[in-house]
């Protein structure tokens, strides 16, 4: 499914047809195929929730599409050079990153996107879970290849979080905060959150995996009791549904624009941007780590992402990682 | 190669003992490896000390092993951090750790993870060999550069 095939391609002149229909013989007289296999196309698109009317004597008429995410809605009108050019969609998969760290070990091209209606095992900081239940949230991982050294790569989940922020904001009015490292918030309790993965090597790192984790249309009951202070999805703060594709579109686009200017033009720009964006500096903060945990006012992002908190003491201290609060 | 058949390749990587399959077909070279949950050889007699999360509790090692390593320096090459960030010895708090002293470890085997700003590096063994000393905690912030472990050949 990384490239359209046979079915994609019949949905896609399903699509241009528009009000028309189009006879099952014109379709096998187009692929060089029996009438009966493209009609085990059309059942295939039924099954995956496209409505489409079939007509004896005439042919078939697309009627509807469905809010999925299949590579064909996602092709659709994706403003992208290379960026979900190839995709790996699932209807269910444990973790997209996982799929996408084992798929960027092959020959896939940077820019491909592994997305899953839900996920079973999706991943959280330190091997916590990701709550991603089926259709109502964007889960997906987009496989970059920099030729950057590992000690720059967590620049790209900055650039990742602004456009995030940007298309939640294009498409449905919020305007969310960052929260360091990389959360999106909205009224203060999480929409989005972005595990980075890498490989590499001393110098330079093989692949980048950005995974992005978006609440769009949960509702309240639909999050476990333990969350609902501290996480939220679009359509609650935003009191209707959100486009789901039609933002995924929009961060692809914008990671895509994203990613050229960082290579070109460096990463500063985006910092200063992140820190007008952020929530977490100008706070008082308490940041823990695995072994310690520090107390103090947010000062700074330095030029390497890194966390300045001016502790009680007065000491500077230079966070790398940890769950700010 | 489409999807489906990625994904009955990953399926079956997952029921087997196989940890790599690697195909080429018309031009396109797919290779699929074992995640590191899979990998990891841990011996089931030690027992990883707990930390759990977010109470600031330092754990002190496991004691030494019964033959003491020389105060010196070890000998032995090491493996060294190729970015500031955190060192984790397991994926999660409560899981069992990658390595311990005195594993062997196989060539492209997850030996630890660093973390800087929630970007996760899963560091692999390069060669094969034995990890003779883990020179930092868990949950320690190393620099780029510092040695994390001490291996040698076997």
């Amino acid at each position: 499914m990384n490239k359209p095939d046979k079915e994609e391609q019949i949905l896609n002149l399903l699509k241009a047809a528009r009000e028309d229909y189009i006879s099952g013989e014109a379709l096998s007289k187009k692929f060089g195929v029996t009438r009966a296999s493209i009609w085990k196309n059309i059942h295939a698109l039924m099954k995956q929730g496209y409505g489409i009317e079939r007509r004896p004597n005439t042919g078939y008429k697309l009627i509807s599409s469905p809010d999925k995410v299949l590579p064909a809605e996602i092709r659709e009108g994706l403003e992208t050079e290379y960026i979900g050019r190839e995709l790996y969609c699932f209807n269910e998969a444990g973790s997209t990153n996982e799929i996408a760290m084992k798929l960027a070990e092959g020959a896939v091209t940077e820019g491909t996107v592994v997305i899953a209606e839900k996920q079973t095992a999706g991943k959280g900081r330190l091997g916590r879970k990701w709550l991603s239940p089926a259709g109502a949230g964007l889960w997906f991982s987009i496989i970059l290849k920099p030729k950057i050294s590992p000690q720059h790569s967590a620049k790209l989940t900055f650039v990742a979080g602004l456009a995030v922020l940007d298309a939640i904001r294009t498409v449905s009015g919020l305007q969310a905060g960052l929260k360091w490292p990389n959360d999106l918030l909205v009224n203060g309790k999480k929409v989005c959150g972005i595990l980075t993965e890498i490989k590499s090597g001393p110098d330079i790192i093989n692949y980048q995996v950005l995974g992005i984790g978006i609440n769009v249309n949960i509702s309240e009951k639909e999050f476990p009791e333990a969350l609902r202070a501290t996480a939220t999805s679009l359509a609650q703060e935003a009191k209707k549904e959100v486009a789901r594709l039609r933002l995924l579109k929009e961060i692809l686009k914008n990671i895509e624009t994203g990613y050229e200017v960082f290579k070109k033009e460096g990463f500063k720009q985006f910092l200063i941007r992140w820190k007008e964006h952020s929530v977490t500096l100008n706070r008082k903060v308490k940041v823990a780590g695995l072994l310690e945990s520090w107390e103090g006012l947010a000062l700074d992002i330095d030029e390497d992402c890194a966390l300045i908190v001016r502790l009680d003491s007065g000491e500077k201290k230079r966070v790398l990682s940890g769950d700010v609060s | 190669m489409n999807t489906k058949e990625i994904k009955e390749l990953i399926d079956l990587l997952k029921g087997s003992d196989v940890s790599e399959i690697e195909i080429e077909r018309e031009g396109v070279k797919i290779k699929i490896k074992k995640g590191s949950s899979a990998a990891i050889i841990t011996p089931a007699a030690v027992s990883q000390p707990v930390v759990t999360l977010p109470a600031p509790v330092i754990v002190s090692s496991p004691a030494a092993p019964a033959s003491p390593l020389p105060a010196l320096k070890p000998e032995g090459n090491t493996i060294n951090s190729p970015m500031v960030g955190t060192f984790y010895r397991s994926p999660a708090p409560d899981s069992p750790a990658f390595v311990k002293e005195g594993d062997l470890i196989k060539e492209g085997q997850t030996i630890c993870i660093l973390e800087a700003m929630k970007l996760m590096n899963e560091i692999k063994a390069e060669t094969k060999g034995r990890i003779v000393k883990i020179l930092v905690e868990n949950g320690q912030a190393v620099e780029f550069g510092q040695a994390l472990f001490v291996v040698e050949p076997a």
